[in-house]
């Protein structure tokens, strides 16, 4: 008995897929021609007319395999928003929703095959799309279509794929739960791609109000690292396939997403079939978020015209304007001025209140907080755009991360940091958007060098390794430009002077010996500045080796005074060297170069010159 | 059989339905009256298992409907608005429909179909108000059901096409059983279809009976002992009467009365009146003189 009612039940599951499938393969074949089109198509066209078709459909196929094509990002969107939305297209009519729910279905039937068959309809031409780049595959694998080392593998095309899945199955679930949890077509749509970005939108706006108001706060790297992975559509598109742990941490989250809309669809009221939201608690969830949102783009709006006091007044004002809007378009009408949105705003101007004590004061003491130097193991400090290192004349090398792992030197570190706290402090409040000074940023080395002024937009980034499991990540990059303190400061030039600082700048472990491949001779322009070579010493790579370790070892012989000694100059070299860099699907190899200034200091280098007869020559050419 | 009892029902801050009950008979065809607003349609929601109720006895054949699949496919549940089916042709319907429904009767589907001259090829958006009335109700009657439930299931429809409907339903609950529950906002639609009739006004079932009991048990009777010194009577000739309402007209007085035939007969034999004429009340008669007290309720029904 119990067979038959299971088998019954089934059946009618399958009804619901079959229809479902019969009802919207249209969507499916557009969306999978769009992607066909773009790409697949476009391979096969530059294989049949193309001399060099090998390449080119290979960039094709890549562009997709890499989750980086326009169009596969888009459609890996879209098409489980518009799949979600269709399907559960009943919920926002109340005849619709009354005719399904008195069908023989229970709601979890109901729930589970509208679900599926959204999800076959959403994964359908991406599985399409996949068995159409297959033969390419193959085809490079047996030298069928070219004979160039295979690119586009099996195994690229897997994990290509199996990543694709997880985009669209977490896109699609949280679609799922967009239609759950509201009434109408247009508020599906909007909240269906509103969930899929609001954990970011969130954490950036966070992120930004921290970066803006709390002193050496870290917004790039490891922060906005975080965000990518917020959502597998941004982490595959940036980053390629995903990795295992990452499908499956994915997976999970799409499944629990997927469970919480089945909970919401079993408590679902059908008569809010129409309305704006269908569950009270989430209409108001909704309004607050977007009244944040409102209240923090206005607010800052208001901040960088007017200053800070403008910022609360801006809030205050984009909070109140942004809950009227969206609570309107929430309840269906535009009488919401009573007393339950009254209690709701004051709910709100307390939550708003609190984030914005969070994020634009320093409840926490962070901004003044330094590591005790017994609890980190190294610290990697990196200078980015370090002004004062005369021998690089321009800074076309990578910037080094420096990491110290010398005790004397950690303690240089966390001195350095002590001493910028305050100093950045003094120079935000003094350049903060609304406030009376303007003074030039850049005030302290006057023009006798255009070269150090050029250097100046940088920062210094400080990332320590504590012995627990935790890093403490700071980033001064306003103080970073008033150069002429940090030269002051002691540490500074007690760092400059350690040996791990100068291992990391030599020219061995900065380029690589065996990378250079010419040393020039190189012309200035009438600032003084080095931009071209002017002629070529023609060294053996011997000679050249030899002539490096000079250079590196006069370098690691420098005082920190040497360093920023500019009148010292005799002439600029230029070094190019080749750079190789292995990408995920290709490498690169290119040419570089940088300026390298010879100053009186580089007495070795000097004398290998002078032995080698080419001292005088660099010196008269120079002239 | 559907029994309810003491159901309540609310949406938000509104109760729907309080305290509400309802017995409809295996077989027969029941018509739920009530103005706009009143709770047919919440009752019959209910019902279908579109809705769960908050509080509250809900049984068909002793199951609970909401969640239950399997009663769920024995009823049939007809709206007042079709717009969710307007994507359809009648025909893509019949496939969707059989492949839900296991009693599926294709024969007839197609015989109604045939009746109403409905094209299935042709989507129902294209069709009449009326017309999508008529595909649906096909399609559902084709679903085999014990329960038909149909919300407001004439309005738009033609004289001829209502005959048509009302055949299949009756010809349904006599050969199979089928029993059939019809919401409505007008009782005079009720009349000469239904076997039994609740009245519901502001969520409350207020009057409930089969209508041949009902009838049976009030009459309109036109009495008249003659005129002048002629008419002779004793002050209790009426004692033994129910009187509902009493009016004169002249030397005939016009009684409604709750009593059946015999013991109005028995009256007539005692006391002999010149005049003693019963007269049929319509259904409308019937209600506005049993809800007395609710002129509100009766007068939106019949008007």
């Amino acid at each position: 008995m119990q067979s038959t009612a299971s088998s019954a039940n089934s059946a009618r599951t399958g009804a619901v897929i079959r229809e479902n499938l019969r009802r919207f393969w249209p969507l499916t074949l557009v969306f999978f021609l769009a992607m066909f089109l773009t790409s697949v198509f476009q391979a096969i066209l530059s294989l049949v007319t193309s001399d060099s078709g090998a390449a080119v459909w290979k960039n094709h196929i890549l562009s997709v395999l890499s989750g980086a094509h326009p169009m596969l990002i888009l459609v890996s969107f879209i098409l489980p928003v518009v799949a979600a939305v269709s399907v559960f297209k009943y919920l926002n009519q109340t005849s619709a929703v009354s005719v399904m729910h008195a069908m023989p279905f229970s709601r979890r039937q109901l729930f589970s095959s509208n679900f599926f068959s959204g999800l076959i309809l959403s994964l359908a031409p991406v599985l399409a799309l996949a068995l159409t780049i297959l033969p390419f595959v193959i085809g490079q694998r047996f030298h069928l279509i070219s004979s160039e080392p295979e690119v586009v593998g099996v195994l690229l095309w897997f994990t290509w794929l199996i990543s694709i899945v997880v985009v669209v199955c977490f896109t699609y679930a949280l679609s799922v739960f967009a239609c759950i949890i509201t009434g109408t077509t247009v508020m599906n749509i909007l909240i269906a791609c509103l969930l899929n970005f609001i954990v970011i939108f969130l954490y950036l706006l966070s992120i930004a109000y921290l970066d803006t108001f709390l002193l050496g706060f870290q917004s790039s790297g490891d922060s906005l690292d975080l965000a990518i992975y917020m959502h597998p559509l941004i982490l595959s598109a940036t980053s390629g396939a995903l990795h295992f742990l990452q499908i499956v941490l994915y997976l999970i989250a799409s499944g629990v997403v997927a469970l919480l809309a089945f909970l919401l669809y079993r408590v679902l009221k059908t008569e809010r079939a129409g309305d704006s939201v269908t569950f009270r608690v989430a209409g108001m969830l909704l309004i607050y978020i977007v009244t944040l949102l409102g209240m923090s783009g206005i607010g800052i709006l208001f901040f960088l015209g007017f200053g800070e006091f403008a910022l609360y007044v801006g809030a205050f004002l984009g909070a109140l304007l942004t809950f009227i809007i969206i609570t309107m378009i929430v309840r269906k009408t535009p009488k919401v001025f009573n007393m339950d949105a009254l209690k709701h705003f004051g709910i709100f101007v307390i939550i708003g209140a609190v984030f914005m004590v969070c994020t634009t004061t320093d409840i926490t003491g962070y901004e003044h907080r330094v590591p005790n130097p017994g609890a980190i193991r190294s610290v990697e400090v990196d200078f980015i755009h370090y002004p004062f290192l005369i021998p690089y004349e321009k800074y076309h090398v990578s910037d080094v991360q420096m990491v110290f792992t010398d005790p004397d030197s950690i303690g240089h570190v966390i001195a350095l940091h002590e001493a910028l706290i305050p100093a950045e402090r003094r120079y935000r409040e003094k350049h903060m958007p609304g406030a009376a000074t303007s003074e030039d940023p850049y005030p302290l080395y006057d023009d006798k060098d255009a070269l150090l002024s050029q250097q100046w937009s940088g920062g210094l980034y400080l990332r320590y390794e504590k012995t627990g499991l935790f890093r403490m990540n700071r980033t001064y990059d306003d103080m970073y430009r008033d150069g002429q303190f940090l030269m002051e400061l002691p540490d500074v030039k007690a760092l400059a002077e350690t040996s791990e600082f100068k291992d990391a700048y030599s020219l061995e472990n900065r380029i690589g010996y065996d990378h250079i491949a010419n040393i020039n001779l190189a012309a200035s322009d009438s600032g003084g500045r080095a931009n071209v070579a002017f002629f070529e010493l023609m060294l053996q790579p011997d000679n050249m080796r030899e002539l490096l370790r000079c250079m590196d070892k006069d370098f690691k012989a420098l005082s920190f005074e040497d360093m920023n000694d500019l009148d010292a100059k005799r002439f600029t070299l230029e070094l190019e060297y080749e750079v190789s860099y292995g990408g995920r699907y290709e490498s690169y190899h290119y040419t570089n170069n940088i300026y390298y200034r010879i100053t009186d200091q580089y007495t070795e280098t000097i004398a290998w010159f002078k032995a080698h007869d080419l001292y005088d020559n660099l010196l008269s050419n120079n002239e | 059989m559907i029994v309810i009892n003491g159901l309540t029902k609310t949406f938000d801050d509104v109760t729907a339905l309080d305290d509400f009950h309802m017995t409809v008979k295996k077989g027969s065809i029941y018509g739920l009256v009530g103005t706009n607003g009143a709770g047919k349609t919440t009752v019959l929601k209910l019902l279908s298992g579109i809705i769960k109720a908050d509080a509250g006895i809900l049984l068909i054949d002793d199951e609970i409907v909401y969640e239950n699949p399997g009663i769920k496919e024995r009823l049939s549940f007809i709206p007042d608005d079709l717009q969710f089916f307007g994507g359809y042709t009648l025909k893509e319907l019949s496939i969707y429909f059989s492949d839900v429904y296991a009693g599926w009767n294709s024969a007839l589907f197609h015989e109604i179909v045939s009746a109403f001259g409905l094209d299935p090829r042709r989507k129902l958006s294209r069709f009449s108000k009326g017309m999508q009335k008529q595909a649906v109700f096909a399609v559902s009657l084709a679903t085999m059901p014990d329960f038909l439930i149909l919300d407001e299931p004439i309005d738009g429809l033609d004289p001829l096409v209502r005959k048509i409907v009302w055949k299949y339903i009756v010809d349904a609950s006599k050969s199979r059983q089928m029993t059939t529950l019809v919401s409505s906002h007008n009782l005079r639609e009720m009349e000469g279809i239904c076997d039994s009739v609740g009245i519901i006004d502001g969520g409350k079932m207020i009057l409930e009976k089969d209508l041949d009991e009902l009838r049976s048990d009030i009459h309109k009777v036109q009495i008249s002992f003659g005129s002048g010194e002629d008419a002779v009577r004793p002050a209790d000739i009426y004692d033994s009467l129910h009187i509902m309402h009493r009016e004169n007209r002249g030397a005939i007085e016009i009684l409604i009365v709750r009593n059946n035939r015999e013991t109005l007969d028995r009256w007539r034999d005692r006391y002999r009146p010149l005049l003693f004429d019963p007269i049929p009340l319509s259904l409308e008669e019937v209600f506005i003189y049993e809800l007395r007290g609710e002129d509100h309720a009766i007068n939106s029904i019949i008007s």
